[in-house]
């Protein structure tokens, strides 16, 4: 091991411009972003490989315009999560958003508008969320969670428990639409990411939010308006939820009472496959863009191989823990 | 004492509260009081009692445990298939309890993986395998099961699960508990084994967290994979509520087992109103919200803390 050691020490001295190269590629191995693009491109290669059913532009198409749903879902709790905090309201808002959507539009084209009352309501909540977290320092789970009960309280309350109605027909069609060959959601997920990561990356506001994650008291001392950010964290998280809300109305052209259910824990699941850190401070989107995929495709493949209910259970939580197990790891106290 | 109690008032909160509790349910039940009838509320708030007993041992040393209801549904699930076994299916669930409690030690205390995903993700491992043993709901649970519905067993039960605590809190291993929440690193430098003490709190969390489930079968008198899924939510719930730091190092678990009592009278509250079952959710997160907004608002007269963290 020692010796080893030495004769690369001395390689280095002789081939400088090779171990930069080879410090570059460890670099980028250790890089948890590229990492998961790795995975899930490897897995995207091997599912060609064993399922022919995966070969075909078509089928790709699919299972990214359905991850398209989780991916939206998933970008505000990537916000969340570099803030250091975690939304459990997310299945919470996107059923707001599909159930409001329809209840608001009630199958008329003209009160198409009535949407942007939608975001606008999410908003609200979410900023209800960021002050309970930012003034009365409750917990972000805590806070969340309750949040989303209430959410979901209400719901069940204005509908009385059935499925409403439909939304307005042209939000049906546009989601149904195939602008240049591509499903219309992998268009709105894409102007959502380049949104998405622009605001993370360009703006004072994201570097803020980074901060913020990575030590709140600095950034505290160092002048961030700690209420204005967290409020602006979970309004943002929540509208983007129920953005996913609007569209599973056009979706599945109705409401209905648990579609957010589904999102709740991919969209955790997404973020940290993507190599954010859950502990805040650290990642980005454009790693939960893989996860987004990886998820997807994950329970695609499992679809294909007529594998039950609880077998996908099992494999989606071994797929996390494998990733995790290569690139999720804390720094040890030894 | 008495100072001790002026200077951190929140942790009266949930007495405070349960006490306002008992009178409104007292107040709308005319039965209250009756010896049955408060049998009958600890049982029924005694799965909850347990699993928050679990959550908060695993929140004192800084992590969190999501898998609790689906644990408890796979405990249920192996009790209600395996009635010919008599005495050995409850322990059958304590196993399974055991073992995955180890497998998340492992992967927490000595991989060091993040607490918040790797339970997140052996909850779908457990629900998984809960699904594939017992597709449908169905099967019975052996009668030395059902036998933890008796007045005996339930004050047993009770009593067993205080003194657990007791023993927790003035042992070696539990200093060493609030010691890791605390500060792991510190912990570490000053001599106490922290793999060891994580390892031991997510099996010994994961035990309780069968116990929890294997007294929900006794309620139930038969397996569903995921009868329990809500209770991850509402331990957690407990555990805050009771006054324990969800960033770990302070707290105990007395307070969640009160809170976990305060729950369920409300729901009993809730059922006595007449109120339709809708208005549960709303009702239920109001509450906790703002006690919890209260609480916290209490305890930063006294410390001044920043950062908002998980």
């Amino acid at each position: 091991m020692i010796g080893a050691q030495g004769k690369n020490q001395t390689a280095a001295a002789d081939t400088p411009e090779i171990t930069m190269g080879w410090v570059r590629a460890r670099s980028l191995l250790g890089n948890s972003t590229v990492l998961s693009y790795l995975a899930t491109i490897g897995f995207i290669v091997l599912a060609m490989a064993l399922f022919p059913a995966f070969r075909s532009t078509r089928q790709l198409l699919t299972v990214v315009s359905l991850a398209s749903f989780l991916g939206i879902a998933a970008s505000g709790q990537t916000i969340v999560v570099i803030s250091g905090g975690i939304d459990l309201s997310v299945a919470g808002l996107i059923t707001l958003g599909d159930i409001m959507t329809v209840l608001l539009t009630a199958g008329a084209n003209s009160r198409l508008w009535l949407c942007i009352v939608v975001l606008l309501v999410a908003a609200g909540i979410g900023a209800i969320s960021g002050l309970g977290i930012a003034v009365f320092r409750i917990s972000p789970l805590i806070m969340t969670l309750g949040i989303g009960t209430v959410v979901q309280g209400f719901i069940l309350v204005v509908t009385q428990g059935t499925p409403v109605g439909v939304p307005a027909p042209i939000l049906v069609k546009v989601i149904a639409a195939n602008p240049l060959g591509i499903p219309a959601m992998i268009w709105f997920w894409l102007a959502v990411s380049i949104i998405v990561v622009v605001l993370l990356n360009k703006t004072a506001l994201g570097r803020e939010i980074y901060a913020w994650g990575s030590n709140s008291l600095a950034s505290q001392f160092s002048g961030v308006n700690s209420i204005a950010l967290v409020v602006k964290t979970y309004a943002l998280s929540a509208v983007l939820s129920a953005f996913v809300g609007v569209l599973l109305a056009g979706y599945s052209a109705g409401g209905f009472l648990d579609i957010g259910d589904p999102y709740l824990l991919p969209s955790v699941a997404a973020v940290v496959v993507g190599g954010t850190s859950i502990l805040g401070g650290k990642g980005g989107y454009v790693g939960t863009i893989a996860g987004a995929i990886f998820m997807t495709m994950l329970s695609s493949v499992l679809q294909i191989m007529h594998i039950a209910d609880a077998g996908r259970e099992i494999a989606s939580g071994l797929a996390i823990i494998c990733l995790l197990l290569i690139y999720g790891r804390q720094r040890s106290v030894r | 004492m008495l100072q001790r109690l002026s200077r951190e008032k929140q942790v009266l909160i949930p007495y405070v509260v349960l006490i306002v509790a008992i009178i409104i349910n007292a107040w709308m039940q005319n039965n209250f009081f009756q010896g049955s009838n408060l049998i009958q509320l600890i049982y029924t708030a005694l799965p909850l009692m347990v699993a928050s007993t679990s959550q908060t041992l695993v929140i004192l040393t800084g992590g969190i445990d999501l898998s609790t209801g689906a644990l408890m549904g796979l405990v249920n699930v192996i009790v209600a298939t395996t009635p010919q076994l008599g005495l050995v299916s409850p322990l059958l669930g304590l196993l399974a309890g055991a073992v995955c409690g180890l497998i998340v030690g492992v992967l927490v205390g000595m991989v060091r993986l993040p607490s918040v995903v790797i339970t997140l993700a052996i909850a779908s491992v457990e629900t998984g395998v809960a699904l594939y043993i017992l597709p449908n709901p169905g099967g019975s649970v052996t009668g030395s099961v059902s036998a933890l519905g008796t007045p005996v067993a339930i004050i047993l039960i009770t009593i067993l699960l205080l003194g657990f605590w007791w023993v927790v809190r003035h042992s070696r291993f539990g200093a060493s508990l609030y010691a890791v929440g605390a500060n792991e690193q510190s912990a570490y430098v000053s001599g106490v084994n922290t793999l060891v003490i994580e390892l031991g709190v997510y099996v010994v969390a994961g035990i309780l967290t069968a116990v929890a489930g294997i007294i929900l079968s006794a309620t139930a008198m038969s397996g569903d994979p995921l009868i329990a899924n809500s209770y991850t939510l509402t331990s957690i719930a407990a555990v805050v509520f009771g006054g324990t730091a969800l960033l770990g190092g302070a707290g105990g678990a007395l307070g969640s087992i009160v809170s976990a009592l305060i729950l369920t009278i409300i729901s009993g509250i809730i059922f006595y109103s007449g109120v339709s079952s809708f208005y549960q959710g709303i009702l239920q997160g109001a509450i906790l919200i703002f006690s919890l907004g209260i609480g916290s608002m209490l305890a930063r007269k006294n410390h001044q803390k920043g950062g908002a963290g998980l």
